[in-house]
């Protein structure tokens, strides 16, 4: 569905991606797996056409995305959810959806109706008409995912859903992962909750200063020593301390 | 009393041209957080072009009145071409330094293309007013509340119940997340400045034919009044615009008769100095004076 080959990423002088490759099949939940500053945003940024991979090919369903804008990507099917929710605090929860049927909806706002999406989010729905600010970060992720679901992706790619959430709000954004793959949507994931991500996906990418270092089944990674030494055998917590520290390697 | 609620009445409705021109200033900075300093000077340019016509080619007051909001657009998107996408990367001061470059342009422009200081500017309806009561009603400030009430009305609409409207609002909270969900913010703060020019050309239209008389120094002079009428009633803040506009309209009108025309402006900066003194944000632009405060802090 997805195919990425040599994909590069560079601000300026810093190369955050540095010849990535890798693919991502229908139906699929694709983890990718990384410490902070490994270039895991970046990977998926160019994979969603919101920024502009210095080099590298980008194929998605055979057609090249390659230099397309975003709103292209969208059209076809690759709808993002980022890093830090970003919904729009000022807007109403309904607004927010609307927003994000932006590419589908017509002049008038009453035609993009959010009744399918809501179906799964009933603590969403009681509360269509307040301001989005009124959330909490758990409900906040929820209409994250939301607002992404209604611009009906066939690829849903979700960056770090689970940062900074309690382990109750965790837990429903994993649920939530596994229902929506069980409908056939197709998934890649950017995590810091190494074990949590690799139980429900297919496949799995580690990705290390721009470049991939391991990859393979779920089931594999998980079991793999190396990955199991540096990212599993510690909480993640503590995990993602030291990797602010720099002294994972 | 009488003298007071109809000083007011006055107040009101040149106050609700200042709520439009304010409204440009706002709906920019909204969605850019860059003020653009040559709006006035826009406006004033596309009312020379339609005095230009009046002048030269004697025509019908409707007829001016649509080729100074149509030059007011030509000239607004001129502005946004230069001024505000061409440095759209750099820092937000740059695109006011250089709109204040083009202001000095575009008043230059007016007195090639009429040399003269002042030029008359044709009024809608030659009607002098209507009595109502003790009340007497002048034909343009009738003319003018209506129709500012009318595009406040439009422009409500349109940002609440248009994809467009939607769009602006959300790239005015993150652009960033605006470009997650397809929006192209370059587009939306394109339209914006139609829509402001647009606005800004209506308001521009009413005060000059109210006046019937137009000067180069009508730029200064709106760019003066929408930026006041914007920080009392809060920058970005659109009921703030509303609101300051009109406030800013009786605060002029009572000096002007209690006090006479010459403590008119000085009411107006002292009013202002108080509003920024005790609400820096505006009086409704409280929400976005802390959210930038926030931001700044979290750098």
């Amino acid at each position: 569905m997805l195919e990425v080959r040599d994909l590069y990423v560079d601000y300026g002088k810093i190369a955050a991606v540095r010849g990535v490759s890798f693919s991502v099949g229908a139906g699929e939940i694709v983890a990718v797996i990384g410490a902070n500053g490994a270039g895991k945003t970046s990977t998926l940024n160019a994979a969603a056409g919101i920024i502009r991979p210095t080099e590298g090919d980008i194929r998605f369903n055979g057609e090249t995305m390659t230099g397309h804008a975003a709103h292209r990507y969208i059209r076809e099917g690759i709808v993002q959810v980022p890093e830090g929710r970003m919904i729009f605090r000022t807007l109403t929860v309904l607004e927010n959806l609307q927003v994000g049927a932006y590419r589908l909806g017509s002049y008038l706002l009453g035609r993009a109706s959010p009744e399918d999406v809501l179906q799964r989010f009933p603590m969403l729905a009681d509360r269509l008409h307040e301001p989005a600010s009124n959330l909490s970060g758990g409900q906040a992720q929820m209409l994250a995912v939301a607002r992404g679901l209604m611009a009906k992706p066939s690829l849903l790619l979700l960056d770090e859903p689970t940062l900074g959430l309690s382990p109750i709000a965790v837990e429903e954004v994993f649920n939530l992962i596994s229902a929506l793959r069980s409908e056939g949507l197709t998934i890649l994931i950017v995590e810091q909750n190494v074990r949590r991500t690799l139980a429900v996906a297919d496949r799995g990418y580690v990705v290390e200063g721009g470049r991939i270092v391991l990859q393979g089944s779920a089931d594999d990674l998980s079991r793999d020593d190396r990955l199991v030494a540096r990212y599993l055998g510690v909480d993640d917590g503590s995990l993602r301390q030291r990797a602010r520290k720099g002294r994972l390697r | 009393m009488v003298d007071f609620i109809q000083t007011t009445i006055d107040g009101l409705s040149i106050g609700s041209a200042y709520s439009l021109i304010a409204l440009g200033f706002t709906l920019v900075f909204g969605v850019m957080r860059r003020i653009n300093l040559s709006y006035g000077p826009s406006i004033m340019l596309g009312a020379f072009a339609g005095t230009w016509i009046f002048v030269t080619l004697d025509a019908q007051p409707w007829l001016v009145a649509a080729v100074t909001v149509a030059g007011t657009v030509a000239v607004g998107v001129y502005v946004e071409r230069v001024c505000f996408w061409a440095i759209r990367r750099d820092a937000a001061i740059a695109s006011m330094v250089s709109s204040f470059v083009i202001w000095m342009q575009l008043e230059e422009v007016a007195t090639i293309l009429l040399p003269g200081r002042t030029y008359p500017f044709p009024e809608l309806f030659r009607t002098g007013g209507v009595e109502i009561g003790p009340y007497f009603f002048r034909m343009e400030y009738v003319t003018t509340l209506t129709v500012a009430i009318l595009v406040l009305v439009m422009l409500r609409l349109l940002l609440f119940k248009t994809r467009f409207g939607l769009a602006l609002r959300a790239v005015s909270e993150n652009p960033a997340a605006a470009a997650y969900m397809g929006i192209r913010p370059g587009r939306v703060i394109f339209r914006a400045f139609v829509l402001a020019s647009l606005i800004g050309g209506i308001a521009g239209y009413l005060l000059l034919a109210a006046d019937q008389q137009v000067t180069p120094y009508f730029g200064l002079w709106a760019t003066f009044k929408g930026l006041i009428a914007m920080m009392l009633g809060g920058m970005g803040s659109i009921p703030g615009a509303v609101v300051g506009g009109l406030i800013l309209g009786v605060i002029e009108s009572q000096t002007q008769w209690y006090l006479g025309n010459a403590y008119k402006d000085l009411s107006s900066y002292l009013v202002l100095f108080m509003v920024l003194v005790l609400r820096p944000g505006g009086l409704l632009g409280q929400g976005i004076a802390e959210r930038e405060a926030q931001a700044f802090r979290r750098i």
